[in-house]
């Protein structure tokens, strides 16, 4: 799933640093506004490795390409601000095709209270989907974090001041990316942010499908920290619970037998800025599904068991060259249990 | 013709060309007795010139004066063929099974040995001297010398030695294709002293004969009862023998002269010596008895031997006794039970061994009640091997022998008990002659009417007359020991009063369905249907190319009749059918015939006549499993991997489905067993002796809802993998050393729960578990072969004594260990706490179920497991025994059953319930009140002709008065459905009994669907206080009775989609803070 929320995030990130690449369309001295923005990055994941792909890749091949494009309009007028962004993805995921699709990812309404506090309504990133990998910082992403993602029909509240930041959302009829009922989601994070350390969790909670796919309730506690040791050397941590039910049967259209699932995953990365064009970036990463558990009581033992278990650990190191500020080029190499080996990205944004 | 003339030639010219020298070969000794290790014959060669045989000579054996056997060597060529007899020399040919030792001294006396070759394919070609038979030398097609009359077929050389004469002048005799029994000593006993030595004893040599004569002086004639003693030996036959050193005297009148279990006959003191601790018979062993009477005095030589437990006397032939022509009746001595048998009935039966007995109607009576013989096992073939197979009874005293697991755990000291209790009070019924496994030699009646005069399992057997004797019979597993039990061989003429029906035959169970007021019964059944297979006869065929069933179409519609007779004689609401053809369930399939064929009687179809037998509401339809998930039901939705499958058959008029599924069960897949060299090893059959591959019969599990309630009631019916195959636990722990063929009876049983117990216990434990997430009462019913207390039901029920239980290694669900990663079992100490009602209701009525009979121990391994949820709806539960008691000479198969008649039947066939299987039905009956319900799940109410009746149960806080006006309002539950409600009709009814607990409103005209009910009660115009409820309640038509796909409804275990503050709190359980929710459910 990247990738949709990686994207958010990467692009979250640029406006929270203050980028202003985005292309200002018009604007007065109130702060009212009207700016387009958007992306194109090429790239993908090279010699992907059929034993370790969970749902990573709808193939495994020597390259997958997960090229990308959005673009989108937000505004503010008076205290009101509005969304409306594009994505041209691939459909990369396992049962996925990998072919190109449109998709528009958000389409809010948001007001805002102050500077510090805001709500959006309508389709967009679901709270905590905005830190659910605050303590990774690979480029790719490591370990994936089962949060609900972008949901429609969201009310989201958000808060940041000085140091605390707050939000929380909450989603009527959630559905999974594949477009299955999950049942209502509500989520939220809270974090300390200062330029030592930052830390932020984020809790999920979901209703459940109640037959109609084979998603049940879920929760879910997520934690990211980051940690500057020195002015070019941070640290972060990022991990995640989730219990989650699943239906173990299906009779005839209906889902039945709904079992709680436990999984689990922690990654500890680093960042070392080398100068102000280069970045060296390195994770280890642990995960382990419950579902992968051949011994677990909920094992599907219709399908073979992982290749790799019921965990799977990798490292991985890569660099992030920003020939300009609105350049990332991205190279990362992977060792261990990694669905892939090598993952190179160019994508530029405006 | 010309081809046969030039063969002619051909034949005449190579018999011709024959060798000089052949005139000398003479046949010059024979030795035969019962053992054929030490028959042998010998040949000399009486030329002077060596003699190499050639294709051309050939030796026959000529085997009971019937037939010529050619010897062969391992190349199928003449035996002889390239041996040398050297001038003056013999050759002795033997059995293949000659001792060394026997081979050895022959080589010493200066013969050549020449053994003949056993071929498992070919067996008729050794040499294999028993008593009755001959030898003769062929030259091409001309026989050149022979012993032994050519068509004697009595044994005529019992023991014997036959040495050829000299002529009169000395010479060599010559050669005779016809035997003189004139020019030979005869010898007996059998002497071995000269077997290679080809000097031929003078042409008057006497005869040698050991002939016995009685001892004149009294004092040296010993009675059987001074042979036998007291104990289980004969004081005569030393410590650690099994013969007495010398021969002795003994005499008596022969009180019987029977051939089973051994030929031969029983002799009586002449006098009894008063001692109730001996025995006053003995049995002869001698199969040269045939002139010899009952009631003749014989005195015979012979030593004692204790063979098989018995002890007895043997006499070859007639010269070992000497005969008084008396004609002495012997009256049978009732068998009775005294205090220095110290309860051993061994004992009992010791101090009769040999004699003539009665079987009184009370064995003890120093005790209680009658203590008598009964039935414990039914008149059927007794899987002994040769010379013992052969159809018998078996009784055993007091009680009919109990499995030992049944009653007590397996590996107890109690079950231990048992064990040997059983084979302590073992009794085998005999007939002599044998019978034909259709007739019984002692009871006419039973021959001309067999229906009438039925012997089954329990009956009394009193005053039956025989003669005790002893002999080994069934092989103790994983040793090689045998059981030694004594027989009554029987030889009075019984009749039907000879054998009490302590359990007669019923034509329906013996099952309470008595309810209180306003409550109703659901009956339950479990019945195994003896392998029904339809393919054969135009039903769909099965996925694995097995037919277990019917041979033949006559044979099919037999079977089938039966079935369907004990099927309606059950009456049962729903029945659980285990050994069903597994060909799915289209049309054709085997159960949709059988349920079709039920069905055919049931055709009244006025209300007035709902309650009546001939109902068509007593109409049945099966649960269909669309398995491959096609979204129809046929003939591929076969479930599991077995030739046979479970299958479930119910009424619609009292219960509807409300969800189906199929429980994959266990598979072990285990290593192969190989020897130290890895090979694969084999059983006796050249099948592999396990291979590590084993299945269950998949669970179906169905949860019903019972019509006008709102009670759940789910069926897990079930069929366990059998005792009598094998899994890889059975073979572990033994040395197969560089073996590669190993008999695989020899599996050790130490617990007697039979094979793969173990992997019983893994299906269990699978079941157990699976079970536990259906909500409501449940019961787990079918064939888990396992008896009472064995493993899989402990684990099932409870283990009160804390049994180490151990699952099989390897099992797997899919490619999912079950247990743990490496295969390794584990110990189970989880038990399902499942109740097992009719061993329950059997002891609260004292007495003991049982459903099957495997040799002649009977136990229960058809069970009825139900949640203690269920308990106290429980009005009553039993074993119907119709099938198991009975012989299987009533069953529908043709095969051993005697001639066929113009209608294909046998004549112990009958279009009847009994023997319509091998199990016994087990069956229990529940009540329940209109208006029960789980929480949460609404009434149904199915339709009959758009009338429903709504149950409204008043509160027990309220007393109704006469006149009090009970009403009842229904409104749809999902207003979006816009029912029309036109014609729905919703009475008030009027209370005309101030002790009524139930209203029944007929409501009519209501569309399927659910509702929300609201009843209560008025007086006087206004609601009695209290008196109101509300609930809800499915409208809905009856389960059809044409297949049809029942969709399930989501089960509550996926959320109600909202998420709640119920979800942030249970987000602690995250952190540790709460209960692990729903992790405890598994």
């Amino acid at each position: 799933m990247l990738k949709k929320s990686t994207i958010a995030i990467a692009i979250f990130t640029m406006f929270s640093a203050g980028s202003v690449s985005a292309v200002m369309l018009d604007g007065d001295s109130q702060g009212d506004h009207v700016r387009l923005y958007g992306e194109v990055g090429v790239g993908g994941h090279f010699d992907t490795h059929p034993d370790y792909n969970h749902d990573e890749f709808y193939d495994t091949k020597g390259y997958v390409d997960d090229s990308f494009a959005t673009m989108g309009v937000t505004g503010k007028r008076q205290q009101f601000t509005y969304r409306l962004e594009l994505d041209y993805q691939r459909r990369n995921w396992l049962g996925g095709d990998g072919e190109f699709e449109l998709a528009i990812d958000k389409m809010y309404v948001g007001y805002a209270f102050t500077d510090q506090q805001w709500i959006e309504l309508g389709l967009t990133d679901t709270a905590f989907d905005d830190y659910d990998h605050f303590g990774d910082f690979t480029f790719n992403k490591s370990v994936e974090t089962g949060e609900a993602g972008d949901q429609e029909n969201t009310v989201k509240y958000q808060a940041e001041f000085d140091n605390f930041i707050f939000g929380a959302s909450y989603s009527y009829d959630g559905e999974h990316k594949s477009g299955a009922l999950q049942g209502d989601i509500i989520n939220g994070y809270m974090g300390w942010m200062s330029d030592l350390l930052s830390v932020v969790v984020g809790l999920e909670t979901r209703g459940g499908s109640n037959g109609v796919s084979k998603y049940g309730e879920q929760q879910q506690v997520g934690f990211g920290a980051r940690l500057k040791l020195m002015p070019d050397l941070s640290i972060g941590l990022n991990g995640f619970v989730e219990d989650e039910d699943l239906s173990t049967r299906k009779g005839g259209d209906v889902h039945l037998d709904y079992q709680t699932f436990r999984n689990q995953g922690l990654t500890l990365s680093a960042k070392y800025d080398l100068n102000q064009h280069w970045e060296i970036i390195s994770s280890v990463n642990h995960e382990e599904y419950e579902g992968w558990d051949l011994i677990g009581p909920n094992y599907d033992y219709s399908e073979l068991p992982p290749e790799y278990g019921k965990e799977r650990q990798w490292a991985s190191l890569g660099f992030n060259y920003r020939p300009a500020r609105d350049i990332v080029l991205s190279l990362e190499g992977r060792v261990g249990e990694a669905p892939e080996a090598a993952y190179a990205y160019a994508r530029m944004y405006f | 013709m010309k081809k046969s003339f030039l063969s002619l030639a051909i034949a005449s010219t190579i018999s011709m060309g024959a060798f000089a020298g052949v005139q000398d070969l003479l046949i010059t000794e024979m030795t035969q007795s019962t053992d054929a290790n030490v028959g042998a014959v010998e040949i000399t060669n009486t030329g002077s010139e060596a003699f190499t045989f050639t294709d051309e000579i050939t030796a026959f054996q000529r085997s009971s004066g019937k037939y010529d056997n050619e010897l062969l060597n391992a190349d199928a060529k003449p035996l002889l063929t390239g041996h040398t007899l050297a001038p003056g020399a013999a050759m002795v040919v033997v059995n293949s099974r000659a001792s060394e030792e026997f081979r050895n001294a022959i080589t010493t006396q200066g013969g050549t040995v020449v053994v003949s070759t056993y071929d498992a394919s070919n067996k008729y070609n050794n040499l294999f001297m028993t008593s009755d038979d001959g030898f003769f030398l062929k030259n091409g097609d001309t026989v050149i010398d022979r012993v032994g009359a050519e068509n004697e077929t009595s044994k005529w050389a019992p023991n014997t030695t036959l040495r050829r004469k000299k002529a009169a002048d000395g010479s060599n005799p010559a050669q005779s294709g016809t035997f003189d029994a004139a020019n030979w000593q005869n010898i007996l006993p059998m002497r071995f002293d000269d077997l290679g030595k080809s000097e031929l004893p003078a042409a008057d040599a006497e005869d040698i004969m050991d002939i016995f004569t009685c001892p004149t002086d009294s004092s040296e004639i010993l009675s059987p009862s001074e042979v036998q003693g007291t104990g289980f030996t004969s004081p005569l036959i030393a410590e650690g023998k099994t013969e007495s050193d010398e021969k002795i005297a003994v005499e008596g009148i022969i009180s019987a002269k029977v051939s089973i279990p051994n030929d031969g006959f029983y002799l009586r003191n002449l006098v009894s010596d008063n001692d109730p601790e001996t025995s006053d018979g003995l049995f002869v062993s001698s199969s040269a008895a045939g002139d010899l009477k009952v009631g003749q005095t014989v005195c015979i030589g012979s030593k004692v031997a204790e063979y098989q437990g018995q002890t007895q006397l043997s006499a070859d032939t007639a010269f070992s006794w000497n005969v008084t022509n008396t004609d002495i009746l012997t009256q049978p001595v009732d068998i009775e039970v005294i205090s220095a048998d110290n309860d051993s009935f061994d004992k009992t039966l010791e101090r009769y061994e040999g004699m003539l007995v009665n079987l009184p109607t009370d064995l003890d009576p120093q005790t209680d009640g009658d203590q008598d013989m009964r039935i414990t096992r039914s008149f059927s073939y007794n899987y002994l091997s040769s010379p013992n197979g052969r159809n018998n009874m078996v009784a055993a005293y007091k009680r009919p022998n109990l499995q030992p697991n049944h009653l007590h755990v397996a590996g107890s000291p109690e079950s231990k008990a048992a064990y040997e209790q059983n084979n302590d009070y073992r009794l085998v019924i005999e007939s002599s002659p044998k019978s034909n496994g259709t007739d019984l030699p002692y009871y006419a009646g039973f021959n001309s009417d067999p229906h009438t005069n039925y012997i089954r399992i329990d009956d009394s057997l009193v005053n039956a007359q025989g003669v005790i004797s002893q002999y080994e019979t069934e092989l103790i597993p994983g040793t090689d020991k045998f059981d030694q039990d004594y027989s009554l061989t029987i030889t009075n003429q019984l009749t039907s009063d000879n054998f009490i029906h302590n359990l007669p035959r019923t034509k329906k169970p013996d099952l309470n369905d008595t309810v209180a007021d306003d409550e109703f019964a659901i009956r339950v059944a479990s019945q195994n249907l003896f392998n029904f297979f339809n393919s054969p006869f135009g039903g769909d065929n099965n996925n694995y190319g097995q037919s277990r069933g019917a041979d033949t179409y006559d044979e099919y519609i037999h079977q089938r009749t039966k079935l369907v007779e004990i099927i309606r004689a059950q009456d049962a609401d729903v029945m659980a059918l285990m050994e069903i053809e597994n060909n799915g369930f289209g049309d054709d399939s085997a159960i949709a015939e059988i349920v079709n064929q039920v069905n055919i009687k049931y055709v009244d179809e006025r209300a007035q006549d709902y309650n009546g037998p001939n109902s068509t509401e007593n109409r049945y339809v099966f649960v269909g499993f669309d398995n491959n998930g096609n979204q129809m039901l046929d003939n591929l939705d076969a479930i599991g991997s077995d030739a046979i499958a479970t299958g479930i058959i119910y009424r619609p008029s009292k219960m509807s489905i409300e969800r189906t599924r199929v429980i994959p069960m266990p598979q072990q897949k285990a290593p192969t067993i190989v020897n130290d060299l890895g090979e694969v090893i084999k059983d006796q059959n050249q099948e592999i002796l396990e291979d590590g591959q084993n299945y269950h019969r998949d669970a179906l599990v169905v949860t019903f809802i019972i019509n006008q309630t709102g009670k759940r009631l789910t069926l897990s019916v079930n069929h366990l993998k059998s005792k009598g195959s094998g899994c890889w636990e059975e073979w572990q722990g033994v040395e197969f050393g560089n073996a590669t063929t190993w008999n695989n009876r020899e599996a050790p049983d130490l617990d007697y729960q039979g094979a793969c117990a173990e992997f019983r216990v893994a299906g269990a434990v699978h079941l157990g578990e699976e079970m536990e997430d259906i909500p409501g009462d449940k019961i787990i019913l079918g064939d888990l072969n396992a008896y009472g207390k064995e493993d899989p039901v402990l684990v099932l029920t409870e283990n009160p004594r804390n049994k180490t239980i151990v699952t099989a290694s390897h099992t797997f669900l899919g490619p999912k260990p079950q247990f743990n990663q490496d295969g390794s079992p584990v110990t189970i100490t989880k038990t399902y706490g499942y109740i097992d009602i009719v061993g329950e209701k059997f002891k609260e009525k004292g007495k003991t179920p049982w459903s099957y009979s495997f040799s002649d121990e009977l136990g229960s391994l058809d069970h009825i497991l139900i949640s203690p949820s269920l308990k106290d709806r429980v009005i009553d539960a039993t074993d119907w025994h119709v099938n198991a008691a009975e012989t299987g000479l009533y069953d529908y198969q043709n095969s051993f059953k005697g001639s066929i008649d113009g209608t294909g039947a046998h004549k112990f066939y009958k279009p009847d319930i009994y023997r319509a299987s091998d199990h016994d039905p087990a069956l229990i009956t529940i009540s329940y009140k209109p208006g029960d319900a789980d929480d949460s799940v609404p009434l149904y109410l199915p339709k009959l002709r758009k009338l429903i009746k709504v149950p409204y149960q008043i509160p027990a806080s309220i007393s109704p008065q006469v006149g009090d006006v009970a009403t009842v309002s229904m409104t749809p539950y999902d207003d979006e459905q816009r029912l029309d409600l036109n014609q729905m009709v919703q009475p008030k009814v009027v209370i005309s009994n101030n002790t009524t607990t139930l209203v029944n409103f007929e409501v009519f005209g209501a569309p399927s669907a659910i509702y929300n009910v609201s009843v209560n009660l008025m007086r006087d115009g206004k609601i009695l206080e209290g008196s109101g409820q509300t609930f809800l309640a499915k409208v809905s038509n009856r389960d059809g009775l044409i297949a049809d796909i029942v969709e399930e409804e989501s089960d509550g275990t996926g959320g109600d989609g909202g998420a709640g503050s119920t979800g942030f709190i249970s987000l602690l359980s995250l952190f540790g803070l709460a209960a692990m929710r729903r992790r405890l459910r598994k």
